[in-house]
C-alpha cells in the first residue's frame, strides 16, 4: 500500500514529507493540483463497497492501493491556469469538480488521512474549536463572541487588555484593541466579533505527530508573531523546549479529541507558569518551525505515514470504514 | 417557544411558523446582522444571549449554510465574508445552546454531518437499508462532457444537503415520479414506506444525528432501495404536524 500526497509539489510541508517518504524507501503517488485540468476521479459505491481510480494525464492509481494520505491542498481557484477565468467556465467547473470528488473519497476511504477534511473543519470556527478545547482540559482566555456594542464595552473595562480577530479565520490577524477601536465597536452589530482577555507570556507552539510531541519556543513582541516583520517588529526566534507532562497528556489528548494525528497546537505560558490554549491548526506548516528548531517533524509525519500505509490491508478484502455519527 | 432557522426563500419554513404562530419564532440569517448576539467562554458566566429577552425551549434549524445570498442588507464588497463569520458564530451558538436543537450542527454544516451522497449510501447501507449504486467520474474539460455529479444507477444523482439559492440549501425539486419520500422525525415515519424500511431509516438518523431526516427510496415495498437523504425536509402535512408534535408544540 503506498502513501497519496495531494497538493501543490512546492507546498513546503508537502514537499518536505515526499522528500522523508524517498529517504525511507515508501512507496508514494503525488496528485498535483497543477495537473487539476488534467485529473480524473471516478468512484463508486455498491453495497458497502468502495471502488475507484484517479488519473493524471497516463498515471491512474487505484484507490484501493493507498493505505495512507497526506493532504495540503490550496484553493484551486487561485492556480494561474484558473485564476483568470470565470466560476461558471468548464476548466473552473471540473476543477472543483475534483476537489469536491476528491474529498467526497476522503469521507469514505479507509485509509489513514492526515487530516480528515472533516476533522480539520472544526478550525473554521474559532469559537467552537474554542469550546472542544475547553473540553479537552485546557485552560482559554475569557472569550466573548458578540454583535452587541454594549457587552463588548463592558467586556472592554472589565479585562483592560483586550485583543480581536475574526471568527471563521478569514482576514484574521489577532490585533489588540485600542482606545480608538472603542468608538468603532457600533460597527460590531452587523457582524459578531471575537474579543479575548489579552494572555501575557510566551508563545509556545506544539506540533503533535501520531505519538511524538514538538514543542517550539517563540519570542516576539508582536500581538501575532506571524505577522511581526509586517506589523514593524523584529523577527520571531524560535527554540525548542520541552513541556510540563500535565501539558504533554493534555496535548495528546486534544489532538486525539479532535481526530487530528497531525495538529499544530498553540499554547502560550505566562510568566506564573500557567498555560493557554488558543487553536488548534488541522494543516500546519510545520516547516517553518522545522528550519529554526531542527526538530525532525516531516520525518515523523513521513513514518507515521509510512507505517500507516504498510500496516492496512488491501481494501479490497475487508470491509469499508463507515462513517460514525457526528455526535 | 421554538427558534425557526431559515432561509427567507424557505416557504416551508415560514408554513411552519405560520401554522403554529404561539409555538415559533422564525429568525433569518439577516436577522443574526443585528446587536444582541454573544456567546461568551472560560469567564465567570459563560453562556449565550440571542437579541431578545424572551426565552425560548429550543432551535429547529433548517439553515444548512449561510451564504452572501441570505445577507442582501450588507453591502455587496463584505457579504462573502460576512457570510463566513455568520455562520462560524453559529455554528458555535448552536454548539453550546444548551436547549434541544434539531439538527444539532457539525463543521460544515449547520443542521446535520455534512456528508456527501456517497457517505450517505454507506450509512444506509450500514443501517440496513439497500442503497442503489452510486457513480462519480470527472471528465477533463474541453473534449468530453462535463463533469457529473454522483448518479444512482438509472435513478437520479444523490443530493446532499447542499446546493441551492446561494449554496445556501438544497435544489428542491421533490421526488421524481417514480421515487417515494419518507421523512423521520424522532422515531416516527411519515411516507408510504415498508415498516422494515421505515425502522432502518430511523436507525439511520440515528446513527447520523439527525432526529429530522429526508429520504427517498425507488419504490414501497420491502427490497426499496435507498436513494437520498437531506436534513433539509419537505415540511408539509403530515411531517409539519410530526414535528409539531415532536416539539411539543401540539398534542393533537
Amino acid at each position: 500500500m503506498l502513501t497519496l500526497l495531494w497538493g501543490l509539489p512546492e507546498d513546503g510541508p508537502l514537499a518536505r514529507v515526499r522528500r522523508e517518504l524517498v529517504d525511507l524507501g515508501a512507496p508514494f503517488w503525488l496528485l498535483s493540483q497543477r495537473d487539476v485540468l488534467e485529473t480524473r476521479v471516478d468512484l463508486s459505491v455498491d453495497q458497502g463497497r468502495v471502488e475507484g481510480t484517479v488519473s493524471a494525464g497516463e498515471r491512474i492509481l487505484d484507490v484501493a492501493d493507498v493505505g495512507a494520505v497526506y493532504m495540503r491542498p490550496h484553493d484551486t481557484a487561485r492556480l494561474p491556469r484558473l485564476s483568470r477565468l470565470t466560476a461558471d467556465s468548464a476548466p473552473r467547473r471540473h476543477a472543483a469538480a475534483v476537489d469536491e470528488a476528491l474529498d467526497c473519497w476522503l469521507g469514505i476511504t479507509s485509509a489513514y488521512v492526515v487530516n480528515l477534511p472533516s476533522a480539520s473543519a472544526g478550525n473554521g470556527s474559532k469559537p467552537f474549536q474554542l469550546r472542544q478545547i475547553q473540553q479537552a482540559g485546557f485552560a482559554v482566555p475569557e472569550t466573548v463572541v458578540t454583535s452587541d456594542p454594549m457587552a463588548a464595552r463592558a467586556f472592554a473595562r472589565l479585562h483592560g487588555d483586550v485583543v480581536y480577530k475574526s471568527v471563521s479565520g478569514t482576514r484574521s490577524r489577532v490585533q489588540r484593541l485600542r482606545p480608538a477601536d472603542l468608538a468603532r465597536l457600533d460597527d460590531l452589530a452587523a457582524c459578531p466579533t471575537q474579543l479575548q482577555r489579552r494572555i501575557p507570556g510566551t508563545d509556545v507552539r506544539v506540533h503533535v505527530v501520531g505519538a511524538q510531541l514538538f514543542a517550539t519556543r517563540i519570542r516576539c513582541d508582536a500581538d501575532d508573531y506571524r505577522y511581526a516583520v509586517d506589523q514593524g517588529h523584529a523577527p520571531a526566534r524560535l527554540s525548542g523546549t520541552e513541556l510540563p507532562p500535565g501539558v504533554e497528556l493534555r496535548c495528546r489528548a486534544l489532538s486525539r479529541r479532535l481526530g487530528l494525528p497531525v495538529a499544530g497546537i498553540d499554547l502560550r505560558v505566562t510568566p506564573d507558569g500557567d498555560w493557554y490554549c488558543f487553536e488548534v491548526n488541522p494543516s500546519p506548516a510545520f516547516t517553518y518551525y522545522e528550519h529554526h528548531t531542527g526538530q525532525p517533524i516531516g520525518r515523523h509525519i513521513a513514518a507515521l505515514l509510512a507505517a500507516a500505509a504498510s500496516a492496512r490491508p488491501p481494501s479490497s478484502a475487508g470491509p469499508v470504514r463507515l462513517p460514525a455519527a457526528e455526535r | 417557544m421554538w427558534l425557526v432557522l431559515a432561509h427567507r426563500w424557505d416557504s416551508a419554513a415560514h408554513a411552519l411558523a405560520q401554522g403554529w404562530p404561539q409555538a415559533t419564532r422564525l429568525v433569518m440569517p439577516a436577522d443574526l446582522s443585528a446587536a444582541g448576539w454573544s456567546l461568551r467562554l472560560a469567564g465567570r458566566d459563560d453562556g449565550w444571549t440571542w437579541p431578545s429577552p424572551d426565552p425560548f425551549d429550543g432551535v429547529l434549524t433548517r439553515l444548512t449554510a449561510i451564504s452572501a445570498a441570505d445577507l442582501p442588507q450588507v453591502h455587496a464588497a463584505d457579504r462573502v465574508y460576512a457570510a463566513a463569520e455568520l455562520g462560524a458564530f453559529l455554528l458555535a451558538w448552536l454548539d453550546a445552546c444548551p436547549a434541544p436543537v434539531l439538527n444539532r450542527p457539525a463543521p460544515g454544516c449547520l443542521n446535520g454531518p455534512p456528508w456527501s451522497a456517497e457517505q450517505w449510501a454507506l450509512a444506509a447501507y450500514r443501517a440496513g437499508l439497500a442503497p442503489a449504486p452510486l457513480r462519480r467520474s470527472t471528465r477533463p474539460p474541453d473534449r468530453h462532457a462535463p463533469a457529473t455529479a454522483p448518479r444512482h444507477g438509472a435513478a437520479r444523482h444523490g443530493a446532499a444537503d447542499r446546493g441551492g439559492p446561494g449554496g445556501g440549501g438544497p435544489s428542491r425539486g421533490g421526488p421524481g415520479p417514480d421515487e417515494v419520500a419518507a421523512t423521520v422525525v424522532g422515531q416516527r415515519v411519515i411516507g408510504p414506506v415498508h415498516p422494515r424500511v421505515a425502522e432502518s431509516a430511523v436507525r439511520l438518523a440515528a446513527v447520523a444525528g439527525t432526529p429530522l431526516l429526508g429520504l427517498t427510496f425507488d419504490g414501497c415495498g420491502e427490497r426499496a432501495r435507498f436513494l437520498t437523504a437531506t436534513a433539509w425536509t419537505d415540511l408539509d402535512g403530515a411531517a409539519a404536524l410530526a414535528v409539531a408534535r415532536h416539539l411539543g408544540w401540539t398534542t393533537c
